[in-house]
């Protein structure tokens, strides 16, 4: 008689035979969730890591370091002007500290600097001097700050040590004092004077510019007060001066013109407060602006309510900077990742389908260990409670997988400085408890969406269905015919944007219109990206098919029956296509549209000069421009353009032509919309300017003479003084050799097409017409080229004083924006995706090779019986997995260059000036190709080696 | 009687062409507990598929299967599930649907134990040293499947059959993957544990060679049993036992070729009853 059951079921025991059991099953399953986690978590942790930049540019200008966080205004109310409203600088210091204690803000105080200005007329009676008068700024400040100007001062001078010493700040030599000079002082309003006051001139600051001299205490961070230098022109009566002195100084001129309404306007006590800024959690912007408004609120209400005074917190003081910045931050951190959830989320995609793929190869060995529990007496809630135990070990160990992965590309992703390269210092990298509270959720999320169903079903199944052969019903896509559903709704999405973006544009109707961008423009990529690709997969085994018949025709032996091997198992075959095929095309577009908002960056920023440089001058000799190409290094090219324009002689139209040299023009300042209204940076438009004849006429002029075509002569009719004397008209033939759309706005637009005839011909064909006089010539300008890498300041200067004339560049707004933190954190993001691309095409690959070696062994094992030797074993194994993968890069590499270009004429919304630049990075590309060929051929030939090696026997009786 | 077949019928429907197909075709089958028993027929004879119905893991179309008096085919999934545990034992013809595969012998073993936490752990592991010794491969215990030949898996599985102590083996094609040594070990294995623990042991096997070691071994074909070998003396080899045949409820009978072929037996027979002897006579 058998002892009774237990009601204690050993469930840990028996989960963790299970899953050891399977845990190579379990690795393969886990695989793409780890790296999907991966993507998500490094994404959250380069947000994180990159919020105290985005912090930091947004809220902690270099405007706070000098002018202060919060800035307090005191002056006196204007209905009781007359009381005391003057106190020394300790009593306002007192209460600001009251009010950080008060709103618990005690820890954010770092600073405060208080100081008094007057502004009236003055008149400075100096020595042996006739009387002048000047308006003048007093300002009167701490002792302490003084400091700060020292480094200014001019040789000989010294800081004030009491109130009748000043330091005289002056635009130039104005006032031509001296440093020791003596000067009286009364300060006037209208008939009304002070006593005069006898100083002494201790220190002198001279500046050129008002901006310069701002700009270098800025660039030190050193000023420590509201440099408001005077700058307006007040006429020659008045100079541009300040009086820097005491407090005391002030309060006694202060004291004198109290009572008097003419004063109390100009008169104005300024507070600056400095934060510290690493107290401000980013992570808790929220937080912060409560904190803030707290402490505003308590300085606005409380301690500023001074009895007959007029105290505000100015209205446009940083504080309110800050607090409006602190939300910014918060909807950029939003924005950012909405962003990123947009690009990262075919990277998803593409790691579940891995997901699902890997969990499909390991169905069978799955089934087979859930069967043997089964015919044991395994009950379907104790498989069901397995298959749950095992889900949620894989989703605690994905998670830590994916934290681990992910921080480990996100240190690596933060050394970005461009496209895949690294070489950068890097940052520290911030881990969040959100991302683990966001990352657990997800992880169950995805795990469960793509698992419940099986594991029920599998919970549930009986003995003979885990016998039964794995169905090989074609996929859900495919049955339900989600890839053409995809590409239509892509399409569709397509054609409504590029209908609508005038209409976006130009704000009509805008509301409706971004509602119906919103949900047909955003996703249309998408749609497009996932359904080209199905759909083209969807041929994949009727054409590898007729490749294998083909080659079984013309006896391609080995290689034929490889390929019918790949025929046999399309279904595991159109998956791993199906995988490459989403990480190679994802990888392409992603590169393309990275190096595309590069190169149209660039565009942008050379669209206004026309050249990486420009001058705006007559005439450059010779002798000056062979100085420039042989002594400034970085410079490639320089060449003369002339705009020239004269009425036709019939009267009909106006000419307009711009002459330029072909052979050094900066091409990439002309457009030529050659790819479906985007910008091709493969335009040759200058190479076909071959000779005096050709001219590249403006498309408008193409638009309103429909009949026109390339090739086509035109004929220019000029007036010809000498004819004309005679009754008649010079005619000119040219070759159209191309046409433009868009060239640099420097140069003037000529006016409607239908009036104004505009062509580009080569300065040639400019001195056999200006020879006749037959053209105004209304602007010259020398173009000058760059090479890449090369110091653009330092060839603008250089080249500025050189010539004489103030350079005009784009490059260093490109530089700028190539620096900017946007940028960098951009570039980061499409690494670590591409990295993540460049992972799956090989993991997806070598699975597929790696599950043939494991689930074809008996496989392996007739064909070796049947006579295969090793090698060819090893070499049908090799075709396979290079066969699948040459589908996959075609397929690839056609719907990512053909996604690239659909992504950016949606991104475009109809037309830009200067149009989106498409760049494909060929180069890039095929690296990025070559590299995963190479490692597949490599663990190919590992795993082929391994599978040759097999024991027939052995597979043949156990496998 | 332990185990009892009336009348059973197994249909199975054809996925495309939606026409039944019978698998078996009336079986009238009974022993006793402590019997080993021999189901002997070609392939597809409807052999796997009557283990299957025994053991609970199908359900047959019509009939009762019957085991220690209770009908297996009405059992609910608990019951069935509690069968499984406590009075079957299955061993397939391929050791992975018998062992998990990256588990060692001795794991194994002790899982069907714990699955069903019927010992405690002590118990179990010394039931599991118990039933390897059984076995003869205490010295194997830690060797996983891949490292055992196909006689050694063949007997893990025998020692995983018996883990949870079952009152019958139920056995689909044991020696089917073995050479005919290591089958004669596998049969005396059979042997020794039927006669040491009483343990009934119903093989279904193509293998005529099961014949001799049995008391009954019955012969299947096309999904009925048409005959069998009774052991007068079991010491006696297959040729010297009594083969004897089944006449179903129907008066159906099932008269083999080569006695057809040998006694010129075409499409009709007359039968003539002779000294109360029922005696065909070709027609």
């Amino acid at each position: 008689m058998s002892e009774p059951l237990k009601k204690i079921y050993d469930f840990g025991n028996v989960t963790y035979r299970f899953i050891m059991n399977n845990y190579k099953s379990l690795l393969a399953t886990l695989m793409g969730l780890v790296i999907a986690l991966t993507i998500i978590s490094t994404s959250v942790m380069l947000i994180d890591s990159y919020r105290n930049k985005f912090a930091q540019e947004l809220l902690f200008s270099e405007w706070n370091e000098v002018e202060g966080d919060i800035q307090i205004e005191l002056y006196p109310h204007p209905e009781y002007g007359e009381t005391v409203w003057v106190k020394d600088y300790a009593y306002y210091k007192q209460l600001i500290t009251t009010s950080f204690g008060n709103a618990g803000y005690n820890n954010y105080f770092e600073k405060q600097y208080w100081f008094t200005e007057i502004e009236l007329v003055i008149l400075y009676e100096e020595e042996n001097n006739s009387n002048d008068y000047y308006l003048t700024r007093l300002k009167a400040m701490e002792e302490e700050l003084f400091t700060k100007f020292e480094p200014y001062l001019n040789p000989g001078g010294r800081l004030p040590e009491n109130s009748f010493e000043v330091i005289m700040i002056s635009k130039g030599s104005v006032l031509e004092f001296e440093v020791g000079h003596q000067v009286t002082i009364d300060s006037r309003r209208g008939t009304f004077s002070t006593q005069p006051t006898n100083v002494t001139i201790v220190g002198i600051v001279e500046y050129q510019e008002v901006e310069s001299l701002v700009q270098e205490y800025l660039s030190k961070k050193e000023d420590p007060f509201w440099f408001s230098v005077i700058n307006e022109d007040w006429g020659e009566a008045v100079s541009n001066c300040i009086i820097l002195t005491y407090p005391n100084y002030v309060i006694n001129i202060i004291e004198q013109v109290r009572g008097n309404s003419d004063f109390i306007s100009i008169t104005k006590i300024f507070g600056k407060i400095h934060l510290d800024h690493s107290q401000f959690d980013v992570f808790n912007c929220i937080g912060e602006i409560s904190k803030l408004n707290a402490l505003l609120g308590e300085l606005s209400d409380n301690t500023f309510a001074e009895e007959n005074n007029y105290a505000d917190i100015l209205g446009n003081s940083n504080a309110y900077a800050l607090l409006d910045n602190l939300e910014k931050l918060v909807e950029r951190m939003q924005l950012l990742q909405l962003l990123l959830l947009l690009i990262d989320l075919p990277v998803i995609a593409i790691a579940l389908y891995l997901v699902s793929y890997s969990f499909t190869l390991v169905k069978r060995q799955k089934k087979e260990t859930i069967g043997i529990i089964k015919t044991r007496g395994g009950s379907w809630q104790q498989i069901l409670l397995l298959l749950l135990g095992e889900t949620v070990i894989s989703i605690t160990l994905a998670t830590i997988g994916g934290l681990i992965l992910g921080f480990i590309l996100t240190t690596f992703v933060l050394r970005s400085i461009n496209f895949l390269d690294f070489t950068g210092t890097g940052m520290q990298v911030i881990i969040s408890p959100t991302l683990i509270l966001i990352l657990i959720p997800i992880a169950v999320v995805i795990t469960f969406f793509l698992n419940l169903s099986t594991i029920i079903y599998y919970g549930r199944m009986t003995i003979l269905e885990s016998i039964n052969p794995i169905e090989k019903r074609s996929p859900i896509w495919k049955r339900y015919f989600f890839d053409i559903i995809f590409t239509i709704l892509g399409l569709i999405g397509y054609y409504v944007i590029v209908s609508l973006s005038g209409a976006i544009t130009s704000g009509e109707n805008s509301s409706l219109v971004f509602i119906v961008f919103l949900f047909l423009g955003v996703p249309a990529p998408f749609f497009l990206f996932f359904g080209s690709i199905l759909l083209i997969s969807r041929l994949f085994p009727f054409l590898i098919n007729q490749l294998a018949q083909i080659s079984w025709k013309i006896r391609g032996k080995l290689f034929s029956f490889s390929l019918r091997n790949v025929v046999r198992h399309k279904q595991t075959a159109t998956r791993v296509v199906i995988l490459i095929t989403l990480a190679i095309s994802y990888t392409i577009i992603s590169a393309s549209l990275a190096f595309s908002i590069d190169e149209t960056k660039r565009a942008k920023c050379l669209y206004d000069t026309g050249a990486d440089m420009s001058i705006n001058i007559d005439y450059l000799n010779e002798n000056t421009i062979d100085f420039l190409l042989n002594n400034v290094s970085g410079i490639t090219s320089i060449s003369q353009t002339l705009i020239g324009h004269t009425p036709s002689a019939h009267g009909l139209h106006y000419y307009s032509f711009l002459f330029l040299d072909p052979t050094t023009y900066s091409e990439v300042a002309y457009f030529d919309e050659s790819l479906f209204g985007l910008s091709s940076p493969l335009s040759t438009l200058m190479t076909k300017l071959v000779d005096n004849q050709s001219i590249l006429l403006y498309r408008g002029n193409f638009d309103v003479q429909p009949n026109l075509k390339i090739n086509d002569q035109f004929i220019f009719h000029f007036y010809n003084k000498t004819l004309f004397a005679s009754g008649g008209e010079a005619l000119y033939n040219y070759t159209i050799v191309g046409s433009f759309s868009h060239w640099p706005q420097q140069y003037e637009f000529p006016g409607a097409p239908d009036n104004y005839i505009f062509a580009v011909g080569s300065l040639e064909m400019f001195f056999s017409l200006i020879k006749y006089e037959y053209l105004s010539i209304s602007d010259t300008r020398f173009l000058i080229d760059l090479e890449p890498n090369c110091n653009v300041e330092q060839v603008t200067n250089i080249v500025g004083e050189y010539v004489g004339q103030p350079m005009s560049t784009g490059l260093l707004d490109y530089q700028e924006y190539q620096e900017s933190i946007d940028r960098y954190f951009g570039i980061s993001v499409l690494n670590s995706a591409l990295l993540v691309c460049i992972a799956v095409s090989i993991v997806g690959v070598l699975m597929f090779s790696l599950f043939t070696y494991i689930e074809r062994g008996k496989e392996i094992g007739v064909e070796r019986a049947l006579g295969m030797t090793r090698t060819q074993t090893g070499i049908s194994f090799i075709f396979e997995g290079l066969s699948i993968l040459f589908f996959g890069i075609v397929i690839g590499l056609i719907t990512g260059l053909v996604n690239t270009t659909f992504f950016l004429l949606i991104t475009q919304m109809g037309r830009t000036v200067p149009p989106i630049v498409v760049a494909y990075p060929f180069d890039f590309i095929f690296r990025f190709l070559a590299f995963i060929v190479l490692v597949n051929v490599v663990g190919n030939l590992i795993l082929a080696y391994k599978a040759s090696r097999k024991d027939i026997s052995r597979v043949l009786k156990v496998e | 009687m332990f185990l009892e077949c009336q009348d059973v019928f197994k249909l199975y429907t054809d996925p495309i062409t939606k026409i039944q197909v019978p698998a078996l075709r009336g079986i009238e089958l009974s022993c006793d507990k402590g019997d080993l028993i021999a189901i002997i027929g070609p392939g597809g004879a409807g052999k796997s598929t009557l283990i299957n119905l025994i053991g609970g893991n199908d359900k047959p179309s019509s009939g009762l299967i019957l085991v220690d008096g209770k009908v297996v085919n009405k059992m609910r999934p608990k019951e069935l599930n509690q069968y499984r545990r406590q009075e079957v034992g299955f061993l397939y013809q391929f050791p992975q649907r018998n062992l998990i595969w990256n588990i060692t012998a001795f794991q194994n073993i002790i899982f069907p134990m714990k699955l069903t936490s019927r010992w405690g752990l002590q118990k179990q592991k010394q039931r599991t040293l118990e039933l390897l010794e059984r076995v003869g491969l205490e010295k194997r215990a830690h060797h996983k499947p891949h490292q055992l030949s196909g006689g050694e898996a063949q007997r893990v599985g025998i020692a995983v059959a018996l883990a949870n102590d079952p009152n019958i083996i139920l056995a689909d094609e044991p020696t089917g993957e073995l050479d005919s040594v290591t089958t004669f070990k596998i049969i005396d294995y059979f042997q020794e544990i039927n006669e040491e623990l009483g343990t009934t042991f119903v093989v279904v096997t193509h293998d005529h060679r099961f014949a001799n070691m049995t008391k009954q071994a019955m012969n299947i074909l096309d999904g009925k049993i048409i005959g069998m070998h009774r052991a007068v003396d079991p010491k006696k080899s297959v040729s010297e036992r009594e083969e004897i045949f089944y006449i179903d409820d129907h008066g159906n009978l099932r008269i083999p070729e080569d006695l057809r072929r040998k006694a010129e037996v075409k499409k009709h027979v007359r039968l003539e009853l002779i000294n109360g002897r029922i005696t065909i006579v070709p027609a």
